[in-house]
């Protein structure tokens, strides 16, 4: 092992963000302006950095998750796109996609790191691990 | 063979490690997706960069 680091998902690719719906069977609707919330901000947790009461709900497209009746909402921002929900019991986000719509994420990454390796030609294999994790291994050829 | 084998957690994190590289090589491998997942949080260099790091030296002198 030559070096390890610990990376910081920012979602910066659409095609990769679809991909990863289609991978956990979630709905990506492209242009949809807002998604399904509690509706109005109740100060229970804090506002998303850099956004106001009247952001919520808005959104440049959406990501609807089956057996949930709240939505993701992907907002367009300068460096990429955030991702926006509502994690209130009753809307059944948070039992789909993990606490900080970590599976998503983690979905994201690995369609993001295919979609990457592939493009230089390098070959990917996949495997799951028994807490859930994913690898993906990505062999660059050659020795030293 | 050379290898990067990058480790989903299921919340999101992510731990990338490089395997048969020499030297600095693997950092400039891996580049490309680090860049492309987003930022990079913390960076540790193991016993096999540095090995390579001191064998290159190594040779260096005796040329």
């Amino acid at each position: 092992m030559s070096h390890i680091t610990k990376i910081d998902i920012e979602v910066t690719d659409l095609t990769a963000l679809k991909a990863a719906c289609c991978r956990l069977g979630f709905t990506f609707v492209e242009g949809k302006k807002t998604y399904a919330w509690f509706g109005r901000f109740v100060g229970d947790a804090p506002l998303p950095e850099g956004l106001s009461i009247e952001d919520l709900g808005r959104c440049d497209h959406a990501i609807g998750v089956p057996g949930a009746e709240y939505e993701i909402g992907v907002r367009a921002e300068r460096s990429g796109f955030r991702l926006l929900w509502d994690s209130y019991q009753r809307g059944g986000l948070e039992q789909k996609v993990g606490k900080g719509a970590g599976l998503l994420k983690q979905a994201y990454g690995i369609e993001k790191t295919k979609l990457e390796a592939r493009r230089k030609g390098y070959s990917v294999y996949e495997s799951r691990k028994t807490d859930g994790a994913i690898t993906l291994r990505i062999q660059l050829g050659g020795g030293r | 063979m050379k290898k990067i084998e990058i480790t989903f957690g299921p919340q999101g994190e992510v731990t990338l490690k490089t395997e048969g590289f020499a030297g600095k090589q693997c950092q400039e491998a891996s580049r490309f997706l680090e860049q492309a997942l987003g930022s990079v949080s913390e960076e540790t260099l193991t016993g096999e960069y540095y090995q390579v790091q001191i064998k290159d030296r190594l040779e260096q002198k005796r040329e």
